[in-house]
């Protein structure tokens, strides 16, 4: 759960021992002192508390350590206090009174070192690196009774206390390598930022937590399964040997491990020994620690040696008695377990608002996620685009094997009443959520949405533009057809659509111009209210105002597309007259001036081709039409070839 | 959800119970001073319990001329003493023999012990120089008022110093021979070691208006582990009816023969300004015997002793 990292303020010493960074390291939290670059593999909040007591004459029982961390993305924030990290000493300062009755009365001394609370960042590079610093703050405080005479009546010596504060803030920087699960590496600073809060009375500076500047260097290896070795050196030459074991147990990880210790301040060479056990699991862990020195710490102790070498380290010094630590620590997870996540998301097309069905079954995204489980994972996926989208648009769940990768499709719905004609880039939300909707990934990309005018140049999009303005088409169409009413009405009903093709052409075209402009792939088209409002279009606008003319009075057309050519195409429209073949000859005697297609119910019927852009009557446009459709799609053979093709707006 | 409150109140309920029930501080490490310490042991005890009475009889004055008078029934003292004043050094050699008779008290009017009888029975010889007998005077405050007094007489020598003269010298580091030869019976014989001189050096630094002032002493330091006598006295700026100021002897610090001693700063920048101009710091190095043979117990004392008077800045 957690990896160690430490961050040595202190050096190198924790109450744990030292453990394979990143092994079953819940137990074993917030450990500036065995953890160098500060860095932990938590996924959200921890907390951990040290409690124990020590083995001086008496037992005493101290909380030594409470923290909190928590993760944010890469980085990783710890906060502790540890009101059990404190030495105290005291001692006859060498001065004493000698009172009325000829006894004496010795002053004495007392000095406290004790490091309050820490503050510890990490970021984590890669799965490899991380890397942190620490501060901790830490408090001396020297008391010292003297001798302050009192002149009155009579003259005598009372004892005074003075205190002298030197607090100081100490800071350093530590990494992290762990280029494979079986071997890390550690680097960190020991004392390398130093900054005092009060200036040191010259009298009491040889008494300060003496601060060398040091490097603490630290490897730990994974020889065979469940044995870690691990060995710590401080460039002041301190060292640390540990080993550790672990097996599964109780749903869990069970450790026993050993660690022994060099201080050159201690003697024997090896001080003592922290032999520690420990379990965790994902919500908690247990450890139970002890400090075992290996030298009598319960006799008098020389005041020279402490004046003379003082201490370096608050929790492991030469005055350090034994220690038995129970640890506890919370794995607190408000972010659930992730089971898949995103490796990346390609957006496959910009967005065009008018072609919405278009996004109903061609995604515009397609993500790659991976399943991080050992079993069979259902996913559903979502997207939200910002300024499309007000809720999330789900797109079809998917099941992905243990392990597996997938590319997922994600889908998208615009809403009709989408109106803005300026393009712009906004973000597309990417969700990947389980199956009982509790999330799991998330990513986010940049995405071009177009205005409502812009078209990806298929002409078989150009149909949402044609449906887009039904009313007005349906509105305009309906008032030319009214103007011929009693034509229509005594005319046979087999030439009704043909008539009304014509009489709403020739209407249609009164006055509108053409404007040149060839379509590209992408283009800018206008949907039939403008085309009407602006008088004029090209080819698009025109052919999509025509069909669109025709659709909304039920004459079924289609569009020509006349594939692009050295990059330029064109499109013109086919109107279906409903007459059957042997029909034909009703509003023709030339055989090419119509198409014969299967309607759906598999029954031919007469086509004609109106190129709309020849704005000047019906029968020059169905002429100019019939005579493209024949060169470039029949005699060409376009329709084969595929340079020609006819898409029907439904 | 649930567990996780579960766990949080957990954790929360058994840190407050450990926090509030089970906490004590840290065992303190005790540390004891020992020879190879560097930081010198030092002993103050008060002398004149009284700033405003200029009599003392408690065997101290800052010239260590004075001798423990009433506490043993007979007291030897030999003293090389210097006093230097104003950067000049006189030398005086002192011996003196008093011997007490316990059975005779002497007390003021209101029944307050003042000393004991002297007596005076054969002679007694220092470096086979005899002795003179003279009396033996002390003043006393006597509700408020200095009055003389004698005890009796004493046997004494000196050399330097206004009184009986003679050809006695103390020779430092060496002995000085005793002879006592009573009116009956045999006479007692025996030498008096006397230490090395000691050559004391005051520096005064900082005021004493700003309560900065220090007091560094420096001396010819012979073995660490021995100890010395420093009296911190004052000089009254208020002049006697003679024309001399008095001196009170204010302190004693017992401390190792280090050869160097900051005297704690309080002791000097409390000293009233008001009514004291002057420090007096004498550097006592001495041994003290003390017999109890021939019935009667017998204190020898046998000091060098130098004193050094300087303004008070």
């Amino acid at each position: 759960m957690l990896m160690s990292v430490k961050m040595s303020a202190q050096s190198s010493f924790g109450l744990t021992g030292y453990w394979f960074p990143g092994l079953n390291s819940t137990s074993l939290m917030n450990s500036f002192e065995s953890n160098p670059s500060n860095f932990i593999s938590l996924k959200d909040w921890g907390i951990a508390l040290s409690y124990g007591g020590e083995f001086s004459s008496n037992v005493n029982s101290n909380l030594y350590l409470i923290s909190i961390s928590k993760r944010l993305g890469d980085h990783f924030i710890t906060v502790r206090y540890t009101p059990g990290y404190q030495k105290e000493f005291v001692f006859n300062n060498g001065q004493s009174i000698v009172l009325q009755d000829s006894t004496s009365q010795s002053l004495d001394s007392k000095f406290t070192y004790k490091e309050l609370f820490g503050l510890g960042y990490s970021y984590k590079i890669s799965n490899q690196f991380s890397a942190g610093l620490s501060f901790r703050y830490f408090t001396q405080d020297f008391n010292q009774e003297g001798v302050l005479p009192v002149f009155s009546d009579t003259l005598y010596l009372v004892r005074q206390s003075q205190d002298y504060k030197v607090n100081f803030w100490r800071g350093d920087l530590g990494i992290n390598y762990s280029p494979s699960e079986k071997i890390s590496f550690s680097l960190s600073s020991i004392n390398l930022i130093n900054i005092n809060e009060n200036s040191i009375d010259p009298d009491i500076s040889q008494y300060n937590i003496k601060r060398e500047k040091n490097i603490l260097f630290g490897v730990s290896v994974n020889p065979i399964s469940s044995l870690d070795l691990n060995f710590l050196y401080e460039s002041g030459n301190n060292l640390q040997i540990g080993l550790n074991n672990f097996i599964n147990a109780f749903g869990g990880n069970l450790g026993i491990g050993i660690t022994a210790f060099h201080d050159k301040y201690q003697s024997p060479y090896f001080a003592g020994i922290i032999p520690a056990i420990t379990y965790s699991n994902n919500l908690f862990g247990i450890s139970f620690s002890g400090i075992k020195y290996f030298s009598n710490r319960n006799t008098p102790q020389s005041f020279s040696v402490f004046q003379d070498q003082g201490i370096s380290n608050i929790i492991n010094n030469r005055y350090s008695f034994d220690k038995a630590v129970l640890t506890l620590t919370f794995t607190i997870n408000t972010i659930p377990e992730r089971s898949v996540e995103f490796l990346d998301v390609d957006i496959l097309n910009e967005i065009y608002p008018t072609l919405t069905e278009n996004y109903l079954d061609k995604p515009f995204a397609v993500g790659k996620v991976v399943n991080l489980t050992d079993h069979f994972v259902q996913i559903k996926p979502s997207s939200k685009i910002e300024g499309i989208n007000n809720d999330k648009i789900e797109s079809p769940v998917i099941t992905i094997p243990p392990g597996d990768t997938v590319k997922i499709p994600f889908y998208t719905i615009i809403p009709q009443s989408y109106d803005k004609q300026k393009a712009g880039i906004s973000y597309a939300d990417f969700y990947l959520a389980s199956a009982n909707l509790e999330p799991q990934d998330q990513t986010q990309k940049p995405i071009l949405i177009n205005g409502i005018n812009s078209w990806d140049g298929k002409v078989i999009n150009l149909r949402y533009f044609i449906k887009r303005d039904y009313d007005f088409s349906m509105n305009y169409a309906k008032e030319i057809l009214s103007n011929y009413k009693s034509e229509l009405d005594t005319m046979s009903y087999a030439l009704s659509i043909f008539y009304k093709t014509k009489f709403v052409f020739n209407n249609f075209v009164k006055n509108l111009v053409y404007t040149a402009n060839p379509r590209a792939e992408a283009d800018y088209v206008q949907f039939p209210h403008e085309t009407m409002k602006l008088k004029g279009g090209n080819c698009d606008d025109l052919s999509v105002c025509f069909s669109s003319l025709m659709e909304s009075v039920g004459i079924q057309t289609a569009l020509v597309d006349y594939k692009p050519i050295n990059g330029i195409g064109h499109v013109n429209v086919l109107v279906n007259t409903q007459l059957s073949p042997e029909q034909a000859k009703l509003i023709t005697q030339n055989e090419s001036k119509y198409f014969i297609r299967k309607n759906e119910s598999g029954i031919d019927e007469v086509w004609i081709p109106i190129e709309t852009t020849t704005l000047t009557d019906f029968n020059t446009a169905w002429d100019l039409g019939a005579q493209k459709f024949n060169e470039d799609a029949l005699n060409n053979l376009g329709l084969a070839k595929g340079s020609v093709a006819i898409v029907d707006v439904y | 959800m649930k567990k996780l409150i579960t766990f949080i109140y957990c954790f929360i309920f058994l840190a407050a119970g450990i926090i509030l029930n089970g906490c004590d501080n840290p065992a303190p490490t005790e540390l004891v001073q020992d020879n190879s310490s560097t930081q010198t042991p030092v002993q103050i005890e008060v002398i004149t319990k009284d700033p405003t009475d200029e009599f003392y009889n408690n065997g101290f004055d800052t010239t260590g001329v004075a001798a423990p008078v009433m506490n043993y029934s007979n007291v030897i003292n030999v003293s090389g003493i210097k006093i230097t004043t104003n950067n000049v050094t006189t030398k005086i050699s002192f011996a003196q023999a008093i011997f007490y008779n316990k059975n005779l008290p002497i007390k003021e009017p209101g029944g307050r012990l003042i000393g004991y009888q002297t007596v005076t029975p054969g002679k007694v010889k220092f470096n086979n120089i005899m002795a003179m007998t003279i009396p033996y005077k002390i003043r006393y405050n006597s509700h408020g008022m200095h009055a003389d007094t004698t005890l009796g007489n004493m046997f004494a020598l000196t050399r330097g110093m206004m009184g009986p003269s003679g050809q006695f010298n103390f020779d430092y580091n060496s002995s000085i021979n005793f002879q006592y030869i009573p009116m009956h019976g045999n006479s007692v014989n025996f030498n008096i070691p006397t230490p090395r001189e000691i050559i004391g050096k005051v520096i005064l630094t900082g005021r004493i208006e700003n309560k900065t002032l220090n007091c560094l002493l420096d001396w010819n330091s012979l073995n660490q582990s021995d100890s010395i006598e420093i009296i911190l006295g004052v000089v009254t700026k208020a002049q006697n009816p003679n024309g001399t100021n008095s001196i009170l002897p204010l302190y004693k610090i017992k401390t190792r023969d280090t050869g160097r001693l900051l005297i704690p700063p309080k002791l000097v920048n409390e000293i009233p300004q008001s009514k004291f101009g002057k420090v007096v710091l004498t550097f006592i190095r001495k041994y003290q015997i003390h017999y109890t043979d021939y019935g009667n117990d017998l204190f020898v004392l046998s000091q060098s002793i130098h004193s050094i008077t300087l303004d008070i800045p």
